[in-house]
């Protein structure tokens, strides 16, 4: 390559030194971590993902969706994964060994992270093969999942732990929807863990909500650019809400009960609707009223796939 | 004097190998302030580094007599002492778990420590290695280091992005982490994020070497050396600027002007030598006098954090606060002192602590500074040690600096250690992994032995002749 060439080329090579990969999603220190409740909010929607308009109905039962307890007559037992484990034992299990919500057991206020301060990153692999968020986590499965403001999901914190609006991603009725950085390959069962969120005066007492939720899952057609999305509604699914951040309840369902082959899904959207709220608080951050819900989504599984 | 036929084959073994030694040894130099393979790889290097020091012997049998050697041996004997219990200490014990792992440890410590500095004084022995050769493989081994990562990381992160991204944060793992506190370093075959004060190291000994050239005989004649040396300087400055790193650049401005000072001092002093020789001495004793002082205050305020409650603007709300840099001292002394925050109120020492080194590794105070984590890892004893040999150092190398002719290659080795000195000494940082967990004691570093080496080579002073004979 001659002296001219290289002269040419070198202010290209400069440039390239902009091209900054590691700061493409940067956010100012108290992004979605104020005081104000709706300010709050995350819903952002990837490009090219819309709900589709017809969604199967799931029915809360063995072969439909699993959430919580299964016991919701009251904010105090709206928490956990016993449901789910009493439908699909296996579903909760590492290498033969039984997984539990926290280190101390099926609790609502033991350990699901290694000891550390609020905020900082700590390492739990201690935890792995005992708490079923930090083995089931996305992370483990793929480091892009790391990544992100959506790692929040990914990371295999359950619960709130003193983290308070860092340890969630709040949801309003618009929902979101994420392009996912792999391509799912195979994976028996789809799982979040959640609670209900509201800016009402009830805090401490507490209320069990009713949602509808609706969870897309998205692949690409044919023509490898347009996504299709098949949707899946969970009626009804109960959540607390201002009883305790830490009483967080795992949803989900199997893919093979819904018949859905999870190979080639490539992105997820998630939103609800508020079916009954005693206080009668709304699902829109964005009407003007008095008080609001929200769904505040912790952690986002798809058990044992695989990704490439 | 030796025996002749010991000198013969002394002879003999310098004239046919002193090439072979004097490229490996500036080789293994070059590779450990690169940090070539890592943790790993400094093992390996420290290994080898000892044998070939070993296997010049000679050259060093060559430069002293018998009893010069003697003579030298009882005088490096702390120094020996202090590499010996580096890696021997009740922290250490605690760290590995195992009594084994932790003499196993120790061991290569020593061997590594010991191997850096005897490397140091056999390349000085070779009498066909000239000081340039030295400087030219200690700077090409970090200017190396320092265009590769400074490469990869304004490629990630983008030129000027500690401030064009001041206070903006990204999260990994769900966890918030400012992007402008970060930097990306190679470590062993692969780059990790690192805090910018570990990252930066690197760079600012790179850019500190360039200070060495206030000390220039003659523009004209050395001009070659200027822009080597002073090329190779600038990328560590231009690395600083770029980032920007502020805490650098504002401690290597302060070692450039301390340079410059002193360059003026002694160019003074050479037609004044009455007046240098008394100022000399003023100023090394008011420094051991502030030294003293200053660390007497800290002992003062582990007890009572009379730095915190003085309110000196800065000093106070941020220097001193708990997580400020007097702050982390404060809890170390009382951590080695007292075996902790809480027991430093009831005032009952724990003597293991305090000689030998803090044991209780639930949980850890490291500072950003070097000296206080040796005295945190290795007791009270070896920390005195340690200050007793800087004083020392700062002595010896002070006298190599202005010793004849050929002072400019001597005073950028000199202002290598200066900056090592002086930036470690505030900029320490030995859990310097932002998103992974990981412990890199500054006394098992690269940068750590690389200095040891040099310190080694500049203490062995002796004049040599061009044939290989020792000056008698």
């Amino acid at each position: 390559m001659n002296n001219k060439r290289i002269w040419t080329v070198l202010p290209f090579l400069l440039l390239s030194l902009v091209s900054c990969a590691d700061t493409d999603e940067l956010y100012d220190g108290d992004a979605y971590a104020t005081q104000d409740m709706l300010q709050n909010r995350y819903h952002h929607w990837d490009d090219g993902l819309v709900e589709p308009g017809e969604r199967r109905v799931l029915a809360h039962a063995e072969n439909g969706f699993f959430y919580g307890s299964g016991d919701s007559s009251s904010p105090s037992r709206c928490f956990g994964l016993a449901e789910g484990k009493a439908w699909h034992p296996d579903f909760f299990r590492e290498n033969g060994k039984e997984l539990f919500w926290t280190e101390q057991g099926d609790t609502a206020f033991g350990s699901d992270i290694a000891g550390g301060n609020v905020g900082k990153w700590v390492d739990n692999s201690s935890l792995i093969g005992t708490v079923y968020g930090q083995t089931k986590k996305m992370s483990r499965y793929s480091k892009a999942f790391s990544k992100g403001y959506l790692s929040k999901l990914y990371n295999g914190q359950v619960k709130c732990d003193g983290w308070s609006s860092y340890s969630m991603v709040l949801l309003d009725k618009e929902g979101y929807g994420t392009l996912f950085p792999s391509e799912m390959q195979s994976g028996s069962y789809f799982a979040f863990s959640a609670r209900g969120a509201s800016d009402t005066p009830d805090s401490g007492k507490g209320r069990v909500l009713s949602m509808d939720i609706q969870v897309t899952f998205y692949k690409y057609a044919a023509d490898g650019t347009t996504l299709n999305g098949t949707g899946f509604l969970l009626p009804e699914v109960k959540l607390q809400a201002n009883f305790s951040s830490d009483y967080t309840s795992l949803v989900g369902f199997s893919f093979q009960e819904v018949n859905y082959d999870p190979a080639g899904t490539v992105g997820m959207s998630m939103t609800y609707q508020l079916k009954n709220d005693p206080l009668g608080a709304s699902d829109d951050f964005s009407d003007g009223a008095q008080y609001h819900v929200g769904l505040s989504l912790l952690e986002v599984f798809f058990p044992d796939s695989t990704w490439n | 004097m030796n025996h002749p036929s010991t000198e013969k084959s002394n002879h003999r073994f310098v004239h046919r190998y002193d090439t072979v030694i004097a490229f490996l040894g500036i080789e293994i130099l070059a590779l450990i302030f690169f940090g070539f393979g890592g943790a790993l790889g400094l093992s390996i290097l420290k290994i080898l580094g000892a044998f070939l020091a070993f296997v010049g012997f000679p050259f060093v049998e060559n430069a002293y007599s018998k009893a010069e050697r003697k003579a030298l041996l009882r005088l490096l004997s702390p120094l020996f002492i202090f590499f010996f219990l580096l890696g021997l200490s009740s922290f250490w014990f605690s760290y590995y778990g195992s009594p084994f792992y932790a003499l196993a440890n120790g061991l290569v410590q020593f061997i590594g420590c010991f191997g850096a500095f005897a490397l140091g004084f056999v390349l000085r022995s070779i009498p066909t290695l000239g000081v340039d050769k030295v400087v030219l493989g200690v700077q090409i081994g970090l200017a190396l280091l320092v265009a590769i990562t400074g490469i990869y990381s304004f490629a990630r992160y983008g030129i000027l992005y500690a401030s064009r991204f001041a206070g903006k944060v990204y999260y990994y793992d769900g966890v918030v982490f400012p992007i402008a506190s970060e930097t990306k370093a190679l470590v062993g075959f692969g780059f990790s994020e690192v805090s910018l004060s570990y990252g930066m190291g690197p760079a600012f000994l790179l850019a500190g070497t360039g200070s060495g050239l206030f000390f220039l005989e003659s523009f004209r004649k050395e001009w070659k050396r200027i822009l080597a040396c002073g090329g190779m300087a600038c990328l560590g400055i231009l690395y600083l600027a770029f980032v920007p790193f502020a805490k650098g650049l504002l401690l290597l401005a302060f070692v450039y002007i301390a340079a410059f000072v002193a360059s003026l001092l002694y160019r003074f002093s050479s037609s004044h030598q009455r007046f240098g020789k008394i100022f000399t001495r003023i100023a090394f004793f008011t420094l051991v006098g502030v030294v003293v002082l200053g660390l007497l205050l800290l002992i003062i305020d582990a007890k009572t954090a009379i730095l915190r409650s003085m309110n000196i603007p800065y000093l106070s709300a941020n220097l001193a606060s708990n997580d400020g840099f007097f702050g982390e001292i404060r809890r170390q002394i009382q951590d080695v002192m007292f075996g902790g925050a809480m027991n430093a109120e009831l005032g009952k020492i724990d003597p293991l602590s305090l000689f030998f080194g803090y044991h209780n590794l639930t949980s850890v105070h490291f500072s950003s500074s070097f000296e206080f984590n040796i005295l945190y890892e290795n007791g009270l004893l070896l920390f005195l040690l340690l200050v007793v040999l800087l004083f020392l150092g700062i002595h010896r190398y002070r006298a190599y600096l202005v010793q004849g002719e050929g002072r400019t290659p001597r005073a950028i080795l000199v202002a290598l250690l200066f900056s090592a000195l002086v930036y470690f000494s505030v900029c320490s940082d030995e859990l310097p992994f932002i998103h992974e967990s990981g412990f890199l004691p500054f006394t098992q570093s690269g940068t750590f032995l690389g200095c040891i080496a040099v310190c080694g080579y500049c203490f062995a002073n002796k004049p040599m002749t061009q044939e290989g004979g020792a000056h008698e």
